[in-house]
């Protein structure tokens, strides 16, 4: 039987983007998009930069070296870097939100 | 053409390492250092025997901010001499301006988790320019000090992530200029 990863993140105001770290490994970007609550893997997968919520594009971006993901698909056009992971949002409030595996 | 020298210090929080890093990685200038460059690309890079650099030498192009604000477009080789040590020549066409620098990481006089960062470039302008060496230096002092306080993020999350044992080792972010060229002519002519 496999156990369900579940955490708990804090909400940001309404489209406002935050960071938070769920364990020692593993930090999430959680943003507002279209409404709804998305929360991403923030460690970039090309050097571990803080990646970015750009609401007026809709992308998800590195400062350091511009690798850029479709806050839509997740995906990128980079051939390496190809998908940012999303996670499901079970539920939330205006305080925190659970968050599992998809 | 007549030369004249700068150097700049700049001091950094974080272990020399960490530094060395960041300096090898020049592909992050468009981005992270979008006020004083537009651009960055790759022309020719070759890898170092040394796994632990991150190429042994490589040619580039990068939009220069000259004096913060007018583009211009720069040619450049740059080569790994050994660990803290790198040279880069940069040409611009435009100005008819050749930059030579030696950029090297040293201990910090005072502070073994911190270093220094001294670079020294050799300006060679034409005649012309030369009433204007002392503008162009301090451009130059201003340019590497707008970088490093711009590289101190990138050091610190980079600390966060080896404090953490994430490791995500340093690595190109774009294939070159040649490399897709040499994949084309593969596609188109058949040529391996």
């Amino acid at each position: 039987m496999t156990t369900k990863q579940t955490f708990t993140v804090p909400v940001p105001a309404k489209n406002q983007s935050i960071h938070h770290w769920i364990s020692d490994k593993i930090e999430v970007l959680i943003f507002w998009k279209d409404g709804q609550l998305v929360v991403v893997n923030s460690i970039c997968p090309h050097m571990g930069a803080q990646l970015q919520y750009q609401s007026s594009k809709q992308l998800i971006t590195c400062p350091w070296h511009g690798l850029c993901f479709d806050a839509n698909s997740m995906l990128s056009n980079h051939k390496k870097f190809k998908a940012v992971y999303q996670w499901k949002v079970e539920k939330y409030d205006d305080i925190s939100a659970q968050i599992v595996r998809k | 053409m007549p030369t004249f020298q700068v150097t700049s210090t700049n001091a950094s929080d974080y272990s020399m390492d960490l530094v060395w890093e960041n300096a090898q990685d020049m592909e992050h200038v468009g981005t992270l250092h979008s006020n004083t460059n537009i651009a960055f690309e790759l022309i020719s890079v070759e890898k170092s025997d040394d796994k632990t650099f991150l190429y042994k030498q490589l040619a580039y192009s990068a939009t220069r901010k000259v004096f913060g604000f007018i583009p211009m477009k720069t040619f450049g080789y740059r080569k790994i001499i050994k660990k803290f040590y790198l040279v880069q020549v940069e040409f611009n066409p435009l100005l008819n301006i050749r930059t030579e620098l030696l950029s090297t990481i040293q201990p910090h006089p005072h502070d073994e988790q911190k270093c220094i960062m001294v670079d020294h470039v050799d300006i060679n302008a034409p005649w012309w320019l030369m009433p204007l060496r002392k503008i162009m230096s301090k451009a130059i002092l201003r340019h590497a000090k707008t970088q490093c306080d711009e590289d101190e993020d990138f050091r610190a999350r980079r600390k966060v992530l080896l404090d953490k044992k994430i490791n995500i080792p340093p690595s190109l972010f774009n294939e070159s200029l040649i490399q897709k060229f040499e994949k084309k002519v593969t596609d188109r002519y058949g040529v391996k």
